[in-house]
């Protein structure tokens, strides 16, 4: 396994993009992938896409990873100089009490809740964030209202387990820059795609699928796990190998083209499971993008979803990059 | 081919939402001799074209090019005859393995709008390497307490019972595997049919109903029959998917409508007494005027059918795609909708067939012009 | 005055050629081209300059449609669009294009039990009297399932600037837009104004037209809820009536496009135009749909708050829907001059 997986994620994981401003992670991106691909551009909805030309033959596969997080906008400002938040993308208000927090601007504060009783009686209204300021007006001059904060901790190793905020699907950025950098024999032209507004719809990657237009598409992602205590009952497990998802709230999977990747993992010994899920995915809108998309989903098991300290197995992410590289070694034919 | 008969093989055949293939297929061969041409698209759905009397239309010229240079403007559709597309969904609800557990027992979870109170004791079928029948199965009646028998499971502590030892179900069952209603087609009294899937196999007899009659009249219109995929589940994708292909000038959804029983008054139609059409944002209203006008015409009796929203069919998604697309629907009325003993009456379904048919043939390229102009 | 025609108007989504037909009688003179696309959406074509800009407000208001008639003559409604029941009973309503009048009843207060004198009448109780005495009636007078239903209320001052009407979401957006082209050029620009149907029921034209017109950057302008009134909390009035135009930072949870919207800032700072933000995260507007078209198009949203949306009665003030003219014409200016591009 090659060490650069880890150090791609350490620097991901890190760089601030909640949904709808990931301007300061594509620019990480762009230079990341750069080196191996001939073109880098940035549609208009704000999504990144490199391109590696394809030879005779090959088909136009698009590879989808988001590149946003969840975050919380700053929606009001209360004359003590506390920050009110509404979620973007998905953020649970008890997943954000007592955390630091990172602003668009650069500025930390702590995520608290008003003093309440009783568990049930904490929602998102009454979350704010605290950076220190005595007024309205002295916040405001640090934080604008529209600024979006995220989850700042450093990445933790414990041995094959990562454990940072944004692995979700940070994670599965850096699988597709391991591919870009590992794939060598392909007559396929890839476009690799890292889209926005993920974690709200999702939403980019449809404009990007319909400006590619695609034969066919791959998309990575995280996915929550189902081994911990009470947790909804689907069979993926940390460490057992990529999740090719079968279904999930949104979508189902194109029969022919699930039948190949799992003919493919089998073929080379690839640990694959299968998943059957709720949540939502990019191949929801890429799929019915244009005249329709045979899209695939590869899922990263993924334990604490939406927390500061989310957790993934570096085994489960080579897997997914090696599958990736031996399906688009071949010729990607449907049955 | 007698209508009960073509029925009877249409919801005999597994076809849940991502699993489609199986009507697809059976559609390609019985629909043969009745279309120009006919294909599967990249997503499965059916797209069968009968030309247009002077038309040279052929179906590998689709998708037709984008990005395209048209600004909604009128007087600047592409050139050759109107186009119609009719949209019968192919898929059905039903449920899914989810897991194989200790004794062989399976777990599984819905798709679409399954009616979770007909699920205890259901008889099922399991689509695995073969057809492995199964019981869902439940508590006995003196292990279960008074309050506990008002109330539903939730689907994920439910099981399905093969009956089978768990290596054998290992070999025959996987994860993702379509779970349906046992299939019972039963002929009731004056033409009445019940069966599981006339949601939404009632609209493909009617669109054979529909290309029969096509066969004796002349149209001018390129008339796209399309069994579409992704209705009951996931996002109109066939739907979409096809409309952004064919770019019609027209779409029309067939799909199944509420019928009148005890208890299910409001909002649903008598059976027998002929299809609905629909009126609402949903069905534009020069269209909706036309095909009242043909049935009138016609002597076919039908009611109207108002969706003040979403229509919950195809041409909600239709309507949207690209630059816009006129949209209707015909709906033909069915009891116990998403049960396995849906009821209908086959003269429902003649006469909505014959309707489409004669809608498709009044379509002019005068008409659709007009359809622009508001 | 066109406000006062434009709230007056009648058209529930699906059905809004009275709108429509006013806004081409208003607009024909003032500009280059108009012509109507398949859904019916309304479109106006101002000036060749080399970047297209598309201004949206949607020209459907929320309202009923005839859903059947009882045999004793009595007509029970559909809603089109979101409509509280709580401001339904005892109201005036007229039905067709005809505008038959016809009122939504209630039982007389005398004689409600004590339980239901404090409970809001549900829908599914709720019928129109048109004072017809059988289902043959009404039908003779050309009501049938499907017609449309509307509030039959008129626009009036309430004072110099403070106006009360229906259907100001968003008849007042229309007649920003009918404005700016009425009253400005911006010969840098291809402005095209969008007026769209179907928005009450899920920002449907808008798309439609988006698709069609491919611009490199669209308003969506709308009239917003605002709660600046008695009993509310300064921090949870969302918007103020007063405050001038509304900025949303975010739909759902969907941010605002971050170029525009800082742009949209920078302009009302600099022209010296009051701005305000929408302080909470519900309801959408055409510009979430607006965004995904094609291979995505800059949107953003633009309002003006006006308080008791969705209800037969709301009122605007009408510095803010100057000032909202006032903001997008500057920021078409700098748009034109090509000192932003998204």
């Amino acid at each position: 396994m090659s060490g650069k997986m880890l150090e791609r994620l350490q620097r991901l994981a890190s760089v601030w993009g909640p949904s709808g401003r990931e301007r300061k992670v594509a620019a990480v991106l762009s230079e990341m992938i750069a080196p191996y691909v001939q073109e880098v551009y940035t549609d208009r909805y704000g999504n990144l896409i490199a391109r590696r030309a394809g030879g005779p033959g090959g088909k136009r596969v698009l590879l989808v990873a988001h590149m946003d997080t969840p975050g919380a906008v700053a929606m009001n400002v209360s004359e003590k100089g506390l920050i009110y938040l509404a979620p973007i993308g998905g953020m649970k208000p008890f997943a954000a009490i007592g955390h630091r927090v990172v602003w668009g601007s650069g500025i930390t504060g702590v995520v608290q809740h008003e003093p309440v009783e009783e568990a049930k009686e904490v929602e998102f209204k009454r979350l704010f964030c605290d950076i220190g300021a005595t007024s309205r007006e002295e916040a405001l001059e640090n934080v604008a209202l529209g600024d979006v904060c995220t989850f700042v901790a450093d990445l933790q190793q414990l041995d094959d387990l990562i454990v940072a905020p944004a692995l979700d699907n940070r994670a599965g950025c850096a699988v597709l820059l391991e591919v870009a950098e590992h794939l060598v024999e392909s007559d396929h032209e890839l476009l690799f795609a890292f889209t926005s507004h993920g974690e709200v719809g999702p939403r980019g990657a449809g404009a990007a699928a319909f400006g590619v237009d695609p034969d066919l598409a791959f998309v990575v992602d995280t996915t929550p796990s189902g081994d911990l205590p009470r947790a909804p009952r689907v069979a993926v497990k940390l460490g057992g190998g990529p999740a090719l998802k079968l279904k999930d709230a949104g979508y189902m999977a194109h029969q022919d083209l699930s039948t190949l990747v799992q003919s493919v993992a089998e073929a080379e010994a690839i640990p694959l499971q299968i998943e059957i899920s709720t949540g939502h995915t990019e191949a929801q809108v890429v799929s019915v993008a244009g005249q329709g998309v045979p899209t695939a989903v590869i899922d990263i098991p993924l334990r604490y979803k939406g927390t500061a300290s989310e957790m993934v197995n570096l085994r489960d992410l080579h897997g997914s990059a090696d599958l990736l590289l031996k399906l688009l070694s071949r010729p990607l034919v449907m049955g | 081919m007698d209508l009960a008969a073509h029925l009877a093989e249409l919801t005999r055949l597994s076809s849940i939402t991502g699993r489609e293939r199986a009507v697809a297929d059976y559609l390609l061969r019985s629909w043969a001799n009745l279309v120009d041409e006919a294909t599967l698209d990249r997503l499965g759905s059916y797209i069968g074209l009968k030309r247009g009397v002077s038309s040279v239309t052929e179906l590998r010229s689709l998708p037709y090019p984008g990005p395209e240079t048209l600004t909604g403007r009128p007087g600047e559709r592409p050139a050759g005859p109107p186009r119609i597309m009719v949209a019968a969904h192919i898929d059905s609800i039903g449920g899914m393995v989810t897991a194989i557990e200790p004794g062989g027992f399976l777990r599984f979870t819905t798709v679409g709008g399954v009616d979770r109170r007909l699920l205890m004791a259901q008889e099922v079928e399991v689509h695995g390497r073969r057809l492995v029948p199964g019981l869902v199965g439940s508590k006995p009646p003196h292990l279960t307490a008074p309050e506990e028998r008002t109330k539903l499971q939730p689907v994920d502590q439910l099981y399905i019972d093969t009956g089978l030892p768990e290596a054998e179900v290992r070999e025959l069952v996987k994860l993702g595997d379509p779970v349906l209603p046992k299939n019972e087609f039963r002929r009731l009294q004056n033409d009445r049919i019940s069966s599981r899937y006339l949601d939404n196999r009632a609209s493909q007899a009617a669109l054979f109903v529909a290309l029969e009659e096509l066969q004796r009249l002349k149209h001018e219109a390129d008339f796209f029959a399309v069994g579409t995929v992704g209705e009951e589940f996931g996002g109109l994708s066939g739907a979409v998917a096809s409309t952004f292909a064919i770019k019609p000038d027209i779409g029309i959804a067939v799909d199944v409508t509420f019928a009148k029983h005890p208890g299910s008054e409001s909002d649903s139609f008598p059976l027998g007494q002929g299809p609905t059409i629909g009126v609402g944002p949903n069905c534009t209203p020069k269209l909706a005027k036309l095909m009242r006008q043909v049935a009138a015409e016609l002597g076919i009796a039908y009611e109207l059918e108002v969706m003040p929203g979403p229509s919950g069919t195809d041409a909600w998604g239709m309507q949207v795609v690209r630059g816009g697309v006129a949209t209707g629907i015909i709906s033909i009325p069915i009891r116990y909708m998403h049960t396995p003993v849906e009821t209908l009456d086959l003269a429902d379904v003649r006469a909505a067939g014959r309707l489409l048919a004669h809608v498709v043939a009044r379509v002019d390229q005068a008409f659709v012009e007009e359809l622009r102009c508001y | 005055m066109l406000l006062e025609k434009l709230s007056n108007a009648c058209g529930v989504p699906g059905r809004e050629d009275e709108v429509r037909t006013l806004l081409k009688e208003t607009l024909k003179d003032h500009v280059d081209e108009l012509w109507t696309d398949a859904m019916g959406n309304l479109i106006v074509r101002k000036g060749n300059g080399p970047v297209k800009v598309m201004l949206d407000a949607h020209m459907d208001e929320v309202g009923f449609c005839v859903g059947s008639i009882t045999e004793q003559g009595y007509v029970l409604l559909k809603k089109m669009g979101g409509l509280d029941d709580r401001v339904l009973p005892g109201r005036q309503v007229w039905l067709t294009d005809k505008r038959i009048p016809g009122v939504i009843g209630a039982k007389a207060w005398h004689l409600t039990t004590a339980e239901e004198k404090s409970r809001a009448i549900s829908f599914e109780h709720m019928y129109v009297d048109l004072g017809c005495r059988n289902k043959a009636e009404v039908e003779a007078l050309g009501i049938e399932p499907g017609e449309p239903v509307y509030f039959a209320s008129t626009f009036e001052h309430y004072s110099d600037r403070v106006v009360k009407g229906k259907a100001f979401d968003d008849r007042v957006g229309c007649y920003v837009i009918a404005r700016l082209l009425m009253e400005f050029d911006h010969p840098g620009l291809t402005l095209y104004g969008a007026f769209t149907c179907q928005e009450e029921v899920g920002l449907r034209g808008a798309r439609v037209a988006a698709y069609n017109l491919n611009p490199d950057l669209a308003l969506a302008i709308d009239g917003t809820a605002a709660s600046n009134v008695a009993g509310v909390e300064p921090m949870d009035t969302v918007t103020n009536m007063g405050d001038g135009p509304v900025l949303y930072l975010a739909e759902g949870a969907i941010l605002s496009h971050e170029g525009i919207f800082n742009e949209l800032i920078r302009t009302s700072l600099e022209e010296s135009i009051p701005h305000q933000f929408k302080r909470a995260t519900g309801g959408g507007t055409d510009a979430t749909g607006i965004a995904l078209q094609r291979g995505g198009i800059p949107a953003c949203s633009l309002s003006v708050p006006c308080r008791y949306i969705h209800t037969a009665a709301s009122l605007c003030h009408l510095d803010d829907v100057d000032a909202t003219v006032q903001l997008i014409h500057q920021f078409l200016r700098r748009v034109e001059k090509g000192e932003f591009r998204p």
